[in-house]
Formats: C-alpha cells, structure tokens, sequence
C-alpha cells in the first residue's frame, strides 16, 4: 500500500472514529439521558426545549454543556498536534511541543500573579481566568523572541531561551501560589487543564484563532518538509527560511495561546500525536498536518468523555487522563513500530 | 500553482470559520434573550451583579459548606437539591445528592438538578459560575469580609435572596446577642496566648494568620493568636518556639482522628517542648465549626470561650 494511500485511509478511519467517540460523548455524562431522549433533543434544535420527551434542562445539558465542550475538546486537540508538528519541524527536534517556548508556565504564572493580588475569583470580570492565561502566554512568546534575538541568530538559541524562561516562571509560578495558600487548589486545578467550563461563547473565539491559525499552517506544508532538511540545502531551494520560520512560529504561538487560556494546560496531545502519526504515514507534512490534527481531536475528545464519566460527579483533570493513557499507547506502538523494522 | 493551492486552504479555512462558529454565536446571542418579568426578589451579590428572582427560589443547589448551614438554619433544607462533597454538616444534608467537590463540581448535574438559584461563597470559581450561568440559572456568589461581623451579613443576604429575611434577622441578632454575652463576660480576664494548628511536621508549619477568620473568632473569645501578624496561613516552628503558646487548638488531620493527631504532635520535635504540649493544654475542636462562616460561628466563639477562660461558670449563659 502507498504512503497516499495509507495516509487517506487513515485520514477516513480517525473522521468517523471522532464522529462515533462524539456520538457517545453526547449520550455519556453525569446526568442520566438516555440515548433516545438525546436523539430527540439534537433533532429538536437548538431553540426549541418544550417537548414531552424531555425536560428543558436535559435539552440545556446536551446543546448547552455537551455540545459545546465536545467541540471544544475537536478544536483543542487539532490545534495542539498541528503546533506540536510545527514546533517539531521548525527546531528540527522530537522533543518539542507546543509549549517549548514558555507559553504554558507563562499563562500558569500570569494566573497565579492575578490571583494573588485577587483578581480571579471574586472581580465582576468573568473572563478573569482566560484573560490572565492569555495575556501571559503571548507575553512569554514574545519575550522569548525578544531576548533570543529574534530570529537573527539560530532556533537552538530560540529554543533554550524558552526552556530558561520555562524554568523562571515555573518556579515565580510556584513561589505566588506558595504565598497565595488559599487559591492553591483552584490555580493547580486549572493547570491541569479541563474543558469543564466550555460555552458557545468561548468556543466561538478559540475557535476562530485556531482555525484561522492552523488554516493557515497547512498552507504552508511543503514549506514545513524542507525546514526538516539542513539549513544548507532549504537556502538551496530557495526557501526564505527566516521568514517562513518566524511566520510559522508566530501562528502556533497564537493558536496554542488560545488552547491555553480556555482550557488550561493539556499536556501529551501536542508532543506525542504528531509522533504516532509520523510511525504510519511519513513526515511529509501534507499528510501528517491533516492526520495529526484528526489524531488530536480524536485523542482529546476521548480523553475529556474519560475525564467527565471516570468519577461520576467529580471530574478527572483532562491533562492527567491524556498523559496517563496517551504514553503507554504510545509507547507500545514505538516498539510495535521497532519491531516491524527489524522484521 | 502553489499560491492556488494556499488560496483553496485559506478559502476553505474561512468557510469552515463561517460554517461551524457562525450558528454557535447566534445561538449563544440567541440565549441571552429572556422574558421580562416584575421580579419580586432582587438583590446585588458580591460581584455587583442584579439578581433577581420572580419568587423565593423553590430549589436551590448550594456550592459551599457554610451556605448549607445557612440553608439549614433558615428552614430551607428541604429546598435544597444539590450541595458538595464537603458539605456534612447538619447531618440531613449527607441525604442530598452533591454535586462534587468545591473547585470543579459537575456542571451538568447541577443544571440535571434544575435549581431555580445556584449559591456559592469564598471559593466560588468564576469560570464555573460563567458556564452555569450561560444555561440560564441564576447564579448568587457572596464574598464577605472574614470576619463575624461578615458573617452576619453573609446570612442576611442568604436571607434575603432566599426569601427568609425574617429568620435571617432573628439567627444573627441571636448570634450577635451571644457574642455581646460573652464579650461582657471576659471583658478585664488575662487574654491568654492561642496557636492554632492548621499544619505541622513534614508538610510545613500552617496557622490561622491574622487574616483568617478563625483569628477573629480568637480575638472575639479572648485570647491573642500568636500568629496574629502572619498572612496567608503560613508560619514557622521557631515562632512558635519563641512564642511558646499558653493554649493549643489542633483539630484532627485530614482522615485522622483527634487522639492519633495530639499523640503525633505531642512527641514530635520541636513541638514536643512547648509548654501546652507539657501542661496538658492541648484541645481539639471541631474544624468545620471554626472555619465555617455561619450559623454555628457564634457557637465557635463560646466554645472557644470555654477554652480560654476555664475560671468562668459558663453554665449561667447558655
């Protein structure tokens, strides 16, 4: 079978599988509704809640809770493995993910600096949280191009400026949540990520920058395939490669911000998807753009139904359930994938 | 070629823009509309927001410890449908379903739970209250100072919103009557030196610093809380050394119990040389009773009372 060939049928395979695990998504949750009610309320639609079948506050839990956090968790899994790719292919190192260049400890520290000196929690603002997140994120990615000299010396010097300042504000990070004893919980709570306060109204702006975003970063996919090669042979072909680095830098850093602010840090999608991908359909990143991004929505959608229905009315953070079933898949599948090449 | 290429992706990116966000905004504009009414209950919240209510809320989902204690008091416990994992006092509200824990409660089984008002104190989070109130629940959240006098007007508000202003009035001018008792009593008594154990050992030094509630109940019952110039809980053994407290308040660690915790405590270093360890002065108390902005507060400062001025016929106010 052909790379092509692979790469669409994998392609069709994770489509219908995002479409099934939502499915189930919808009808799985806390509140009991049974699949028949849950078919009624989506045919329903959205404005129409007086029915026989169900109650109004059933119809508010599906169009209202679950439908909207379903697509937020499609929307934050594709938009961090497309950046987890881009970040991979622009350092041209398999260890980086979409939060190398400092963007999670620095939404994380601007939290925890809000919240001690109370402005999270009891301010009239509600988008307290996400406001903090965000700020801090593209903050932090600017300050790393700043002090990394931009982008006229090389990515290794970008790269350990982030891993530095990831260190710095990891650590101011810790010593406000230290002086701040009694927000402890809910800051820690929050960085470990969770779509448990997904609306439409949040959806609608992260999900604008990180289509528009990721659209984006598609288009430039050929691109992406000579950054792999060395510096050398991309100027050869006549790459401008400073520029489309910065350009592909600047977009991930915008839609892995967004993920950021609305849903908290969530770790493993952006680093590991883009990987088990690669295992099956190559690097080149016409096919593994569209496959990693419907790897992590599928990854992140399974993990937040596991994180809403593991412990009835407590909800799992969905960072930990990502990292606690995402490495061991991955694992067994890069000795599978060992094995096959010995054979 | 190329360029086209990058012109179909761009183009299809803004149709996929417009195709999935575009009936998601209007529909959540479209939420926002709702019927007006002649409310009959309105009242401001601690985020200066207007909550209004048509008639007393029939069934109320309760997001803290200390507002279904208040619930409780006021006659209401039979109104209340949800509460969380924490909330264990008075004993009936064990019987109601809760809805998680503090920081991440379910948000669909409080919406399942169709509650005509949602109420929440200190640990409110705003994110939470965002995404219940986006379903239309009306949603009350009181931060009041951390003090009595806080509390007081913690469960007036309660009070009001609830629409049990009257028994609102009559618990805490019972409350304030108590505490007036006991103020005349031990007003001129020698204040005794306090330190209350919120942590020790392995896991750090913790107390009720000046800026907690508990520090005000203290202060209220007449004693000096050595950690009355501490902030933020946080505090440490050589102070405590220094210090050297006439009176020890240890409420049992988390999933222990009191006998376990005074015998862990009582034969650790440093602990061990304090004076209320050698005199015996060592007390536990109830946790939930102290930390709880509510009811029971005006209770937490007699008991406390009792702790500190053993010489005084308690027996005669009660």
């Amino acid at each position: 079978m052909t790379i092509t060939k692979r790469s669409i049928i994998l392609f069709v395979v994770l489509l219908l599988l995002i479409v099934v695990i939502a499915l189930l998504a919808m009808i799985s949750g806390p509140a009991d509704i049974t699949i028949n009610q849950v078919v009624h309320i989506l045919f329903a639609g959205p404005d129409s809640s007086n029915s026989e079948l169900f109650s109004s506050s059933q119809h508010m839990i599906i169009w209202n809770l679950r439908f909207p956090r379903i697509l937020s968790a499609i929307v934050a899994g594709c938009t961090l493995a497309v950046c987890g790719t881009v970040f991979q292919a622009v350092f041209r190192n398999p260890m980086a993910d979409p939060y190398v260049l400092g963007i999670s400890s620095g939404a994380a520290f601007s939290v925890a600096l809000a919240a001690f000196f109370g402005l999270i929690g009891h301010v009239a603002l509600m988008w307290d949280i996400p406001l903090a997140a965000g700020i801090g994120a593209i903050g932090t990615a600017l300050l790393v191009f700043a002090l990394s000299g931009g982008m006229r010396r090389s990515v290794t010097t970008l790269l350990l400026t982030g891993v530095a300042l990831n260190f710095l504000l990891s650590a101011a990070m810790t010593l406000f949540l230290y002086l701040n004893r009694s927000q402890l919980h809910s800051i820690i709570q929050w960085s470990l990520g969770s779509l448990a306060t997904s609306t439409w109204n949040k959806l609608a702006i992260m999900g604008i920058i990180s289509v528009a975003s990721t659209g984006l970063i598609m288009s430039f996919s050929r691109e992406m395939d000579i950054l792999l090669l060395d510096e050398g042979s991309a100027i050869s072909v006549g790459l401008p490669l400073k520029k489309v680095r910065i350009i592909l830098l600047a977009l991930s850093s915008v839609a892995t911000s967004a993920i950021v602010s609305f849903c908290g840090i969530i770790g493993f999608v952006g680093l590991m998807v883009p990987h088990i991908i690669r295992l099956v359909v190559g690097p080149l990143h016409k096919k593994l753009l569209p496959n990693a991004m419907a790897g992590g929505a599928l990854m992140m959608l399974c993990a937040d139904t596991i994180s809403r229905n593991a412990l009835g009315s407590t909800e799992l953070p969905v960072g930990v359930v990502t990292s606690l079933a995402g490495a061991p898949l991955f694992i067994v599948m890069l000795a599978n994938y060992r094995k096959g090449i010995r054979k | 070629m190329k360029r086209t290429l990058r012109f179909i992706t761009f183009s299809c990116t803004l149709l996929v823009l417009l195709f999935v966000f575009a009936p998601a905004y209007v529909f959540a504009a479209g939420n926002k509309e709702q019927a007006v009414y002649e409310p009959s209950i309105q009242i401001l919240d601690s985020r200066q927001r207007l909550i209004s209510l048509n008639e007393p809320p029939e069934r109320i989902v309760s997001l803290s410890p200390n507002i279904t204690e208040i619930l409780f008091a006021l006659g209401l416990g039979d109104n209340i449908v949800g509460r969380t994992d924490y909330c264990d006092y008075p004993v009936e509200a064990s019987a109601i379903p809760s809805m998680g824990d503090l920081f991440s409660p379910s948000i669909e089984m409080i919406v399942a739970s169709e509650p005509s008002l949602v109420i929440l104190s200190t640990l409110g989070q705003s994110q939470t209250i965002d995404a219940i109130e986006q379903t239309g629940i009306p949603v009350a959240f009181f931060n009041e100072a951390e003090t009595l006098e806080g509390t007081y007007r913690l469960i007036e508000s309660v009070g009001k919103i609830t629409g049990t202003y009257e028994q609102a009035l009559y618990s805490t001018e019972t409350m304030r009557s108590l505490v007036e008792k006991i103020r005349t009593i031990i007003v001129g008594l020698p204040k005794p030196s306090v330190y209350y154990v919120a942590g020790f050992g392995e896991w750090g030094d913790f107390t009720a610093t000046g800026d907690t509630f508990i520090n005000d109940l203290i202060t209220i019952a007449g004693a000096t809380n050595i950690a009355e110039n501490g902030k933020n809980w946080m505090f440490q053994a050589e102070l405590i050394l220094e210090n050297d407290p006439e009176i020890i308040i240890l409420p049992p660690s988390w999933g222990s119990t009191f006998e376990l915790t005074h015998q862990q405590f009582s034969t650790m270093e440093p602990y061990k040389h304090l004076q209320a360890v050698k005199n015996g002065k060592i007390y536990p108390f109830d946790n939930g009773m102290l930390e709880r902005q509510g009811p029971r507060s005006a209770l937490a400062v007699l008991n406390l009372a009792k702790l500190f001025h053993p010489s005084i016929q308690w027996e005669t106010i009660e």
